[in-house]
């Protein structure tokens, strides 16, 4: 449990850093002048930043199989679920 | 955008961020607020660029204080099953409930919890005794406040679940984490310390408004440069706020909170009027 702790908080360590660098340079492209390659690099930070705790929630699912956890294997599942049908709503 | 805007958005985003993780409530209480009213942002806009950076005060927080065993893990990603089903939810009912209702609906909720938290100012919900078991869904941790390890069990689960459903609904509809609903909740009716209610719904709420923020992101409310200039904002806050909490009293805590509730119902009443 100790160490499924560890790599959840790495997940989310390594989704907060690369998203930040990536706002940060966006930003100060934006004002820099280049503005459309800005919108891209934003673009991609706000899809990190998404992605981070959805990324957190499938390796917590992996975790609970590797413990044997059914139960919270089948919440965690659930989870997803509703993440993706979400995506669905979104952008169907 | 001028380089003045963003950086006043950078500004709110940092009071927003340091309020959001002294409470666990994410920081979209005071957000987007700010940004409507304050910076005329539109209110569309104010609440995808609130969502986005509910998610990224999660991560930041919760990666921060992993390993100190304040997160309870297992409650945690039980009641995000409701949160997310929640979120999912009101983004639906949000086209054909009128805007009115909601507001006035969601000013007597934070009214309702307000009032629950005032009541229970003084219990303690941890068992000093460390060789309670905890049970399944039920933690321990070291309490810094007492100086002491502490364990306590989870009650009324149910009530715990129905409350994160409701949570994750007002979090896609208002562009808030809804840690204001279940940080008190688990608090007063679950038998959760504060500081682990408050760390564990700071895990959630990552979850809960990334479907939300999805929902908003695909229909093109998302303002790249706005949302960026809050979100490295916020950071900053919730960096400052984490600081703050693991010193703060639970009692100044709760006060905080209350306070917090009660301009945001306030808030909910007058737009409910409008």
């Amino acid at each position: 449990m100790k160490r499924m702790e560890e790599r959840l908080g790495g997940v989310l360590s390594v989704g907060t850093i690369v998203s930040t660098a990536l706002f940060g340079s966006g930003l100060v492209l934006w004002l820099a002048g280049p503005r459309a390659l800005a919108l891209r690099v934003l673009h991609a930070g706000l899809v990190v930043l998404i992605a981070t705790p959805v990324g957190r929630v499938i390796v917590s699912t992996i975790g609970f199989a590797v413990h044997r956890d059914w139960q919270m294997v089948a919440m965690t599942s659930l989870v997803l679920v509703s993440l993706a049908l979400s995506l669905l709503v979104a952008f169907f | 955008m001028s380089p003045a805007f963003l950086a006043a958005v950078m500004g709110g985003g940092a009071v927003a961020g340091a309020l959001g993780a002294l409470l666990g409530i994410g920081g979209g209480v005071f957000l987007v607020p700010f940004l409507t009213l304050v910076l005329g942002v539109s209110i569309r806009h104010a609440i995808a660029a609130s969502l986005l950076t509910v998610i990224a005060t999660s991560s930041s927080v919760s990666a921060a204080r992993v390993g100190r065993s304040l997160i309870n893990l297992r409650l945690g990603m039980l009641l995000e099953v409701a949160t997310a089903a929640g979120g999912l939810v009101g983004g639906v009912t949000a086209y054909w409930l009128p805007a009115q209702t909601l507001y006035a609906l969601f000013g007597c909720v934070m009214l309702l919890v307000a009032g629950v938290t005032l009541s229970r100012l003084h219990v303690r919900n941890v068992i000093l005794d460390s060789s309670v078991e905890p049970g399944r869904y039920g933690g321990r941790f070291h309490d810094e406040e007492s100086g002491q390890d502490v364990v306590y069990r989870v009650r009324r689960l149910p009530v715990a679940l129905v409350g994160s459903f409701f949570a994750g609904n007002v979090s896609s509809l208002l562009g808030i984490g809804g840690g204001v609903l279940k940080v008190p909740l688990l608090n007063a009716w679950c038998g959760v310390p504060l500081r682990a209610a408050a760390a564990t719904s700071a895990f959630m709420i990552g979850v809960t408004a990334a479907s939300g923020a999805v929902i908003y992101y695909g229909s093109g409310d998302v303002v790249p440069p706005l949302a960026a200039a809050a979100i490295l904002g916020v950071h900053v806050g919730s960096s400052a706020g984490m600081r703050i909490g693991a010193r703060a009293s639970a009692r100044h805590m709760k006060l905080l909170m209350t306070a917090v509730m009660l301009s945001v119902a306030a808030l909910m009443f007058m737009r409910s009027s409008r």
